[in-house]
């Protein structure tokens, strides 16, 4: 099992790391940390191209290694590999088609890849999904529409939104069920993360009329079988209305919530939006989409 | 399969905003007072100039997209439209990336600072100044990719060996990056040599019957320009970014033993001195038979043949893309003058300044410059002269002082990490970011425009005429 984290700089991406790292020891999954810089304008490509092979030769680091290296410092850190032993050297960078990885060798070499890519971040993130298998892709933000709203839709793995994090918050879990075909992995990871931070975790249905269809009904009966036979604690609940204001306004900035991706039709959702997605946008916490 | 698609329309937004205008403007009835060719031909100049700034499609696709829709829209037969896409300046603009790559492996970026540093010593403004003063009359001999690339390490090793933390000297950095940047923009309009927008001018001077202007003519008309813009371009980069530190003097040491370390001249690297000697030498005195295209194309012949440089090298660092858009545009930009297109564009314009000109003679050298500067800094200084070049050598007026305003005003590339080769390089290296080329570039452009116009309205009249 192998979860992605894109980070963008030292200063931006300290929460996402590291709340990456936890989830990731949640799972007892690898890692991959993802630096997504600007590509140069290809017209100018062979006088950036030219400056980089000069920089190199005088031992200076294209912009994002230094990223990277603070990224394997702070892993370290958390402990999610061993701080006594410093084997991240830049030079070590293999070249691949569309991006460079720099090699951790020997004991940390599996648990976590180092990887460069330049471009468009949401063309990236996906291009790195879809060249490795990644269970969970998790990013920072989630208030840029468009980026968001991509991300959502064309980022075929599970997704983790790091907004508004807070390390020293004992965050609750915010299961969003509904009749979707992923509402019952969404429930299953919910549990997971619930279990390893013994977390509360709060079951919410949310129908837009009085009436809760059996799809809904259904759905949140198969989440309290699963939580009472996983043993973790929970409280069910059934509201009205708009569900994407009732799920944000439920979970306040206290809970990460937890939901399936979207069921609707990819037309649909290119041109409204969905259902995560808006939830995404609208969130003061963080929130977990599974795919 | 459908996600698919759509993710493939989120990506080429641009791409299909361009075939449905197209097409829009293919169908439309065409003005009068233009051929249907010309019409035709502006048509693929606005698809173009869509698809290099959004890069919706990669750049050799739109040198091949040019192509075909000169034929497919009836503009030129196939082999008049193959013989256009190759002419002297592509020759050009193919052999100075090559020299790029043959100078910068010579290691002789040691050698230029141990040279500089002897003459700056250690104090941070000397070292602005030096910085500043050489990148730009480097660059205005030998490009600003191929300046850029020697001097920005020695920048950097010499800021990091100042502080390893970068905020103890975030002005330090800015201030000789944008020495660095500035320098080489500025040095870029100095001779023909110091930017392919220049070459560019001068085939379609050439090509269009309009004027024949040489290497050394062209230093008569810049050279001044250039020269005069040095002292107030270092007290606005002092001004701008005011250093942390006065002395460097611990770290010059470091620098000068690190680089002293690569020993005496070697004979390779005299070899490609005197290389390049000739080379600029024939561009002096025999660029005016020969084209400056063939004596770029010469000089790598002979830093091949001696060994200098190997081809495989040449061939893995020049983006031949680049080489086959350039020539794609040249030959897009000599069809909207043999159309008869520019001729057209630059009369509705001019008409539509009329009330304006009327009043004020400068009117239309105003545009040229703020159309060129703009359009620059958003696609690229080349690619601007390139397309925008038959257009304006259009306008009523003096074609040279025309010409050299959009070759001049293309290298106000100060407001953006792309109006220049040198600003992207640096911009690369994600040391400096947008905000920070408003910061000086604003001043810089002022300053830049109001010597252009001094030029425009006395200098250049009066060589015009002794000329």
């Amino acid at each position: 099992m192998r979860f992605l984290v894109a980070v963008s700089s030292t200063i931006y991406s300290e929460r996402t790391l590291r709340i990456g790292s936890t989830i990731a020891n949640a799972f007892s999954a690898d890692l991959s940390v993802v630096y997504v810089g600007d590509r140069p304008k290809e017209i100018l490509s062979s006088s950036v191209g030219l400056s980089r092979d000069a920089l190199v030769n005088w031992n200076i680091n294209q912009p994002g290694v230094d990223v990277l290296r603070w990224a394997y410092r702070r892993l370290q850190e958390y402990e999610f590999i061993d701080p006594s032993v410093e084997q991240f050297d830049p030079a070590n960078q293999v070249g691949d088609a569309d991006h460079i990885r720099v090699v951790v060798p020997h004991v940390h070499g599996e648990k976590i890849r180092l990887i460069l890519r330049e471009g468009e971040p949401v063309n990236e993130v996906k291009k790195e999904t879809e060249y490795r298998d990644y269970l969970l892709t998790i990013v920072g933000g989630g208030s840029r529409k468009r980026l968001t709203r991509q991300l959502v839709q064309f980022v075929d793995t599970s997704l983790l939104f790091v907004k508004n994090f807070d390390p020293d918050l004992k965050y609750k879990v915010l299961l969003c069920v509904d009749d979707s075909r992923a509402t019952k992995r969404a429930v299953v990871f919910g549990a997971q993360v619930a279990t390893y931070f013994k977390s509360q975790v709060e079951v919410l249905t949310v129908s837009k009329t009085k009436r809760f269809g059996p799809g809904y009904r259904g759905a949140a009966q198969w989440a309290e079988h699963y939580l009472k036979r996983r043993k973790v604690p929970f409280t069910q609940h059934f509201e009205t209305g708009d569900p994407i204001t009732v799920f944000t306004e439920m979970a306040g900035s206290d809970h990460i919530i937890i939901m399936g991706k979207s069921k609707q039709s990819p037309l649909k959702t290119f041109l409204t939006g969905s259902k995560p997605g808006e939830t995404v946008l609208k969130a003061q916490g963080p929130v977990i989409l599974v795919k | 399969m459908l996600r698919a698609v759509l993710y493939w329309v989120s990506q080429k937004r641009w791409l299909l905003f361009a075939a449905v205008l197209s097409f829009a403007l293919y169908q439309l009835p065409y003005p009068q007072g233009i051929s249907e060719n010309g019409y035709r031909t502006i048509n693929i100049v606005i698809i173009v100039l869509i698809l290099i700034v959004s890069e919706a499609v990669p750049l050799p696709a739109i040198a091949l997209l040019i192509a075909v829709l000169q034929v497919t829209f009836g503009i030129g037969e196939p082999s008049e439209v193959a013989r256009s896409y190759m002419n002297d300046a592509v020759f050009f603009i193919m052999g100075s990336l090559m020299l790029a790559v043959a100078i910068v492996k010579q290691g002789l970026d040691a050698r230029l600072t141990l040279g500089i540093l002897s003459l700056t010593g250690t104090k941070v403004t000397s070292i602005m100044w030096g910085f500043f003063v050489i990148s730009l009359l480097l660059t205005s001999f030998i490009g600003e990719h191929t300046v850029a690339a020697m001097l920005l390490p020695v920048v950097l090793t010499l800021v990091r060996n100042t502080s390893e933390d970068a905020d103890e000297v975030k002005n330090l950095t800015l201030l000789l990056l944008f020495a660095l940047i500035y320098g080489s923009i500025i040095g870029s309009i100095g001779t023909p040599s110091g930017g392919a927008r220049n070459a560019i001018m001068i085939g379609y001077w050439r090509d269009f019957g309009l004027a024949q202007i040489g290497y050394l003519q062209w230093m008569t008309y810049t050279y001044p320009l250039m020269l005069a813009q040095i002292p107030i371009g270092g007290w606005i980069l002092l001004r701008a970014f005011k250093p942390e530190q006065k002395r460097l003097d611990r770290a010059v040491r470091k620098l000068q033993a690190q680089v002293g370390r690569s020993g005496e001249l070697t004979g390779q690297q005299l070899l490609a001195i005197i290389l390049f000697v000739l080379v600029f030498l024939a561009w002096v005195f025999l660029s005016d038979h020969i084209g400056m295209g063939i004596v770029a194309l010469g000089g790598v012949f002979l830093y091949l043949t001696t060994g200098l440089v190997e081809w495989q090298e040449i061939n893995q660092r020049t983006n031949w893309g680049v080489v086959l858009l350039f020539a794609a545009v040249i030959s897009l930009g000599t069809q909207l003058s043999d159309t008869g297109a520019a001729l057209w564009l630059a009369q509705h314009l001019l008409s539509l300044m009329d009330p304006v000109l009327q009043q004020f003679a400068l009117a239309q050298y105003l545009l040229v410059m703020v159309v060129t500067t703009v359009v620059a800094n958003v696609m690229s200084p080349s690619a601007t002269v390139a397309v925008l070049g038959p257009l304006f050598i259009n306008f009523e007026g003096n074609t040279v002082f025309l010409g050299f305003t959009t070759a001049v005003a293309s290298a106000f590339g100060y407001f953006t990490t792309v109006g220049a080769p040198a600003g992207m390089i640096v911009a690369a290296t994600g040391l400096v970011k947008a905000k920070d080329f408003l910061r000086a570039g604003w001043r810089f452009g002022l300053m830049s425009a109001i010597f252009l116009i001094l030029a425009i309205l006395f200098y250049w009249p009066w060589i015009y005429t002794e000329a």
